[in-house]
């Protein structure tokens, strides 16, 4: 064995793999399982959104297409990247999402749908910078939690931690996209738990939060009346709230979208109406159906034996992230993959949990499925992000103060 | 793009990523010196060589447990949240999918079909021959909901371009008479100019929709209006009960009949709506016509009546009562004339004055109006007098007085008694005048009786029933003298003539009359016992056509025509139903009557005769070519003055017509209601008898 003094300083586990062959080493590096179910749900979900896109001018099969190439490429882009880099630059990555969010407010270049500022479009190139923030968020709230090596216990740290990672949030809010801050939300949150931010802090935040809710709700109430216009919790909010709770409150006004979502799917019946034959959204009774409401399209067409079977690839899906997140020998790996499967987990909860009422109805994408090349684009990027975390899973820790879990 | 070109672009992407990819993978475990990738800590405990891969991957991907029972647990809590979502998401797809299919399946139809009604024309009503008495027109009108009416702005607007007054336009709206719900019409007949200005400016007229509707249209004013009867829209009762029954014959705002041949004939005339069932899309624009059913229109009735006589009718009897005031009787604002074919007991014409205008309640009747046609001082007009009149008979009704004598042996065909113009057969208390007094007939037979209405004949007649009667009820116990009803021999045979119940025409509203008998006398007479008996007065009363008897016109005219055909049939309006297509459906079968008068046919003629003598003594019948049989009547109402009868049919021989004529305090019936009787012959015959003038009033009953 020809292992060098110098190297053997700098890396304790530099071996010669010479006598290991060549396709036993690719099959090691390779998480076979995640790229399997990961393929057959992007598959799964191009068939659908080709169904649903039909009578759609604005959609075209192509930019769906085309995010999918350009996702693949930052996946192989991310996949051979070492994660571990970007350990260092927790602010930065804080920093970049925060003027990403707020960049479609700049005039110019920010693009307005349905009152909301989503949109940017620079140099004709048309996207949705929040969906973007996103694994940079993911990386800097594993970045920032990881430094704490598995163990959050100063209340004074927990909050530097929350109250930095809580600006993104914040920021989504003013464009406005509820459903974006949720996420958001839910990253940090996951990271701080996988994180091993302390249980007590934990419990303190849910509570300040629940009670910040029902106050806000109860000041909004007096606010409404005093300004007598509609201000802080818009109507259109206050009314999914109440359709969640009572779900035929109003079939044909506030209740419309629900109560139309539920006829697609209920109508599917066990093998559904067939491909293609998605009445429901092909004759316009069901607003979005590309994107928020694709999964109705799917429940329609594929009926229950359908459904089951793309929940059973994101039960999947998600167990793999899971395993992953298991496995990582550092916590920096460990909680990126948690806060994927966070983030994953909350888009899939929430957009077939809303169609099926099991949920408030706010507009967020199914991973994989739905219909729009950004958040196409960042499922690709964190999936290589799950790759090479895979890859170097037994990888110790080389790039400066990561803390690791290894007993060792 | 094409398919085919993006087909071929995605492949070759896709095969040139696969290649990167490759590459990529070939240089991250390629063998450096370095293993960057930690893929040896792995490998610690195989030993090397390696024998078999497969040992080698089992050790690769065996995962070491994280550090720290914390970090353990949350990453398990997560796994079990992740769990219990997808676990609460299979039974939830569960139950809409599968067990809540059918449901949701039939959510969906309703979803995306629409039913579109076509309404179906309602049928005419006709004449014998064919003359159109009522039809449909086209009209244009605007509709809009009641809470147009707030719209001071659009109300100002409307009334504008519709010449109508403000409060008009708003009262339209806010008329609630096709319910609550419906929407209103603001106005009818509305002109195509003021239609294409509302077309033209949309913004301004928000919420008035223009909608082409038929509506009945009467070609002859109001000829025969109480017969015809009116239509008016839906109420909301007869929706609520149809959802009820769910027999879904109507829609809210459809006309149906209120009255008269439109309510009795609604099932024929109304005909079956038809339905057009479209794919809809979510903006509710039709796609398909999926289904069709063509809307099956009403088929047309036609009446009895004969528009030309009905015409005549209507001017004598306003006319009669005309002259009626110009004798005196200015009291005198009712009346009925009326014409039945003996033959087959159809209705030839039928006229009821104070009459009203059944286009002006077509399409729902204003609270004004309805104020208005209800009120004690314009008589009201909306009722029918020809059937739902009730009046005193008078001395028309000793025809079948001297029928019931007859036929139960009171009198003989030949029986006299002497008149001296006053009778006290029970004491003076209860003795009664003949209308000529003090003087008398003198000696009377049957024939004369009749002919000179003579009342004291008739009260013996009464009292040859009364005294068989008196005795049975006499005899009977305290407690069961109701049984005493079954020896009511002369009611029993007045009724077998068609009186006391419904003649049974074919027409909403008759009312039964009254034969009254001591039954009656106890309820009606329950808060005074004193007066609750029957007493011989009483049956005196009732043979001379007094006192608490009661028939409609059309009782003593079927009456009448019973004596002149000799049997009875159902008097009805009803003559044929026609189709679209002008083919006869159904034609009207002469029914008899229930209850069939039982007599001897040398009575009928001696009665006959009578009634024959009563014309020729009315000279003012000559001019008439046929020989008729009539009588008058003078029927005296307490506070009232006299109503005025009169009753003839002809010819005699072979008869054909038979006309009665009542007018409401016209006084005496052999000066005023005879020449409603006449002119009518008159015109049946085509004889000119002249102007339309009473007679005056001689007393002579």
């Amino acid at each position: 064995m020809a292992i060098t003094p110098k190297l053997q300083q700098h890396d304790s586990v530099s071996r010669d793999l010479k006598h290991i062959p060549l396709h036993t080493r690719v099959l090691a590096v390779i998480n076979i399982p995640l790229l399997a179910v990961t393929a057959l749900l992007a598959c799964y979900g191009l068939l659908i959104v080709s169904s649903a896109i039909i009578g759609h001018s604005d959609y075209t099969l192509s930019r769906q297409l085309t995010g999918i190439l350009i996702g693949l490429m930052a996946f192989a882009v991310l996949w051979w990247f070492d994660y571990r880099r970007f350990a260092r630059f927790a602010l930065p990555l804080l920093i970049i999402p925060v003027i990403l969010v707020l960049l479609p407010l700049v005039p110019g270049i920010g693009v307005e749908v349905n009152g909301a500022y989503n949109w940017v479009n620079i140099f004709g190139l048309q996207f949705q910078p929040a969906e973007l923030a996103k694994p940079l968020l993911i990386l800097a709230a594993a970045a920032l939690v990881s430094q704490y090596r598995g163990k959050l216990n100063s209340g004074k740290d927990y909050l530097k931690v929350l109250g930095m990672l809580l600006i993104p949030v914040v920021c989504i809010m003013a464009q406005p996209d509820l459903g974006t801050g949720l996420v958001f939300f839910v990253i940090a949150v996951v990271a701080l738990f996988t994180g091993g931010a302390n249980r007590k802090w934990l419990i303190i935040t849910a509570i300040v939060i629940i009670a910040a809710l029902v106050l806000l709700i109860v000041v909004d109430g007096y606010l409404d009346s005093y300004f007598e216009r509609d201000v802080l919790i818009k109507d259109y909010q206050k009314n999914r709230i109440l359709v969640f709770l009572d779900n035929d409150i109003d079939p044909t006004g506030v209740s419309y979208h629900l109560t139309q979502a539920k006829i697609a799917i209920g109508s599917g019946g066990l093998l559904g109406k067939g491909y293609g034959n998605a009445m429901q959204s092909g004759l316009g009774f069901l607003p979005e159906t590309p994107t928020d409401f694709i999964f109705c399209v799917l429940a329609e067409e594929f009926g229950f034996v359908g459904s089951m079977a793309l929940i059973a690839l994101f039960i999947l899906q998600f167990f793999i992230i899971l395993r992953i997140a298991f496995t990582a020998k550092n916590t920096f790996g460990s909680i990126i993959a948690a806060s994927i499967l966070g983030m994953w987990f909350f888009h899939v909860l929430e957009n077939i949990g809303m169609t099926c009422g099991l949920m408030p109805i706010t507009g967020i994408p199914l991973p994989f499925v739905s219909y729009g090349s950004s958040f196409m684009v960042t499922n690709f990027i964190v999936l290589g992000l799950l790759c090479s975390i895979w890859t170097r899973r037994n990888a110790g820790d080389r790039f400066g103060h990561i803390g690791t879990r290894m007993t060792e | 793009m094409n398919v085919y070109v993006l087909a071929i672009i995605v492949g070759l992407a896709a095969f040139l990523f696969i290649i990167a990819l490759a590459f990529l993978i070939f240089l991250l475990v390629r063998n450096r010196r370095k293993d960057k990738l930690g893929l040896l800590p792995g490998l610690e405990r195989v030993e090397a060589p390696i024998a078999k891969d497969e040992v080698f991957v089992r050790r690769t991907l065996d995962t070491t447990p994280k550090s720290g029972p914390e970090a353990k647990g949350r990453f398990y809590a997560f796994g079990a949240l992740i769990a219990i979502f997808f676990g609460t998401l299979a039974v939830r797809l569960w139950t809409l999918q599968i067990l809540s299919h059918d449901e949701y399946v039939g959510l969906a139809d309703k979803n995306m079909t629409s039913n579109i009604s076509v309404p179906a024309i309602r049928g005419r009503i006709l004449d014998r021959n064919g003359v159109e008495l009522i039809t449909n027109r086209p009209s244009i009108v605007l509709t809009g909901k009641r809470s147009l009416a707030n719209d001071r702005g659009l109300v100002h607007r409307l009334s504008l371009l519709l010449g109508i007054p403000r409060g008009v336009v708003r009262r339209n709206i806010l008329n609630d008479t096709v319910g609550m719900q419906a929407d209103r019409t603001i106005a009818s007949d509305v002109p195509m100019r003021s239609v294409a200005f509302i077309k033209e400016h949309p913004t301004l007229f928000e919420g008035v929709s223009i909608e082409n509707r038929t509506v009945r249209y009467y070609p002859n004013g109001n000829l025969a209006a109480h017969l015809l009867g009116y239509t008016g829209p839906v109420t909301q009762d007869t929706l609520n009960e149809q959802e009820a029954s769910e027999t879904f014959q109507y829609e809210s705002g459809d006309i149906v009949g209120k009255d008269g041949a439109e309510y009795e004939f609604e099932q024929i005339l109304r005909g079956m709506r038809g339905r057009k069932t479209y794919l809809i899309d979510s903006s509710g624009a039709p796609l398909e016509l999926i289904d069709e059913l063509k809307p099956m229109y009403g088929s047309d009735v036609c009446l009895t009546i004969d528009a030309n006589l009905q015409r005549n009718t209507d001017r004598i009897l306003y006319e009669t009562i005309l002259a009626a005031h110009e004798r005196g009787h200015v009291k005198a604002n009712g009346g009925a004339l009326l014409c039945i074919d003996v033959k087959e007991g159809g209705i030839l014409a039928a006229s009821s004055y104070p009459t009203y205008n059944p286009s002006d309640l077509a399409g729902g009747i204003s609270i004004d109006l309805w104020e208005q046609l209800m009120n004690i001082a314009s008589n009201y007009p909306l009722t029918n007098r020809v059937i739902s009149g009730l009046y005193p008979a008078a001395s028309t009704f000793k025809a079948f007085t001297s029928m019931a004598g007859l036929a139960h042996g009171v009198i003989g065909p030949y029986t006299q008694f002497y008149c001296n113009g006053y009778w006290n057969e029970y004491g003076d208390q209860w003795g009664q005048r003949c209308w000529i007094h003090p003087y008398g007939h003198g000696n009377m037979g049957l024939e004369e009786a009749i002919n000179q209405s003579c009342d004291l004949f008739f009260y013996n007649v009464a009292d040859g029933f009364f005294k068989p009667w008196f005795a049975v009820w006499n005899a009977l116990p305290y407690d069961e003298k109701a049984r005493a009803a079954e020896h009511d021999v002369l009611q029993d045979s007045l009724k077998s003539w068609g009186f006391h119940a419904p003649t049974g025409i074919d027409l909403p509203g008759e009312a039964s009359g009254r034969i009254p008998n001591f039954l009656w006398k106890q309820r009606a007479f329950v808060d005074t016992p004193e007066d609750a008996t029957w007493n011989p007065g009483d049956m005196t009363s009732m043979c001379i056509g007094q006192g608490d008897m009661l028939v409609t016109p059309l009782q003593l005219a079927n009456g009448y025509a019973t004596i002149a055909r000799g049997s009875a049939i159902k008097p009805h309006i009803f003559h044929k139903v026609v189709n679209k297509e002008g083919e006869t459906i159904i034609t009207h079968r002469p029914t008899p009557s229930d209850v069939q008068p039982q007599y001897d046919q040398v009575h009928l003629n001696r009665v006959i005769d009578g009634l024959k003598r009563v014309i020729v003594r009315e000279k003012i019948f000559n001019p008439i070519p046929v020989v008729l049989a009539g009588k008058s009547g003078t029927a005296e109402v307490a506070n009232k003055d006299e109503y005025a009868w009169f009753v003839a049919y002809g010819p005699v021989n072979d008869p054909q017509y038979c006309v009665a004529c009542v007018i409401e305090e016209g006084g005496g019936g052999s000066a005023s209601a005879i020449v409603g009787v006449l002119h009518t012959f008159a015109a049946i015959y085509g004889v000119d008898v002249g102007v339309i003038v009473a007679g005056e009033d001689t007393g002579e009953r």
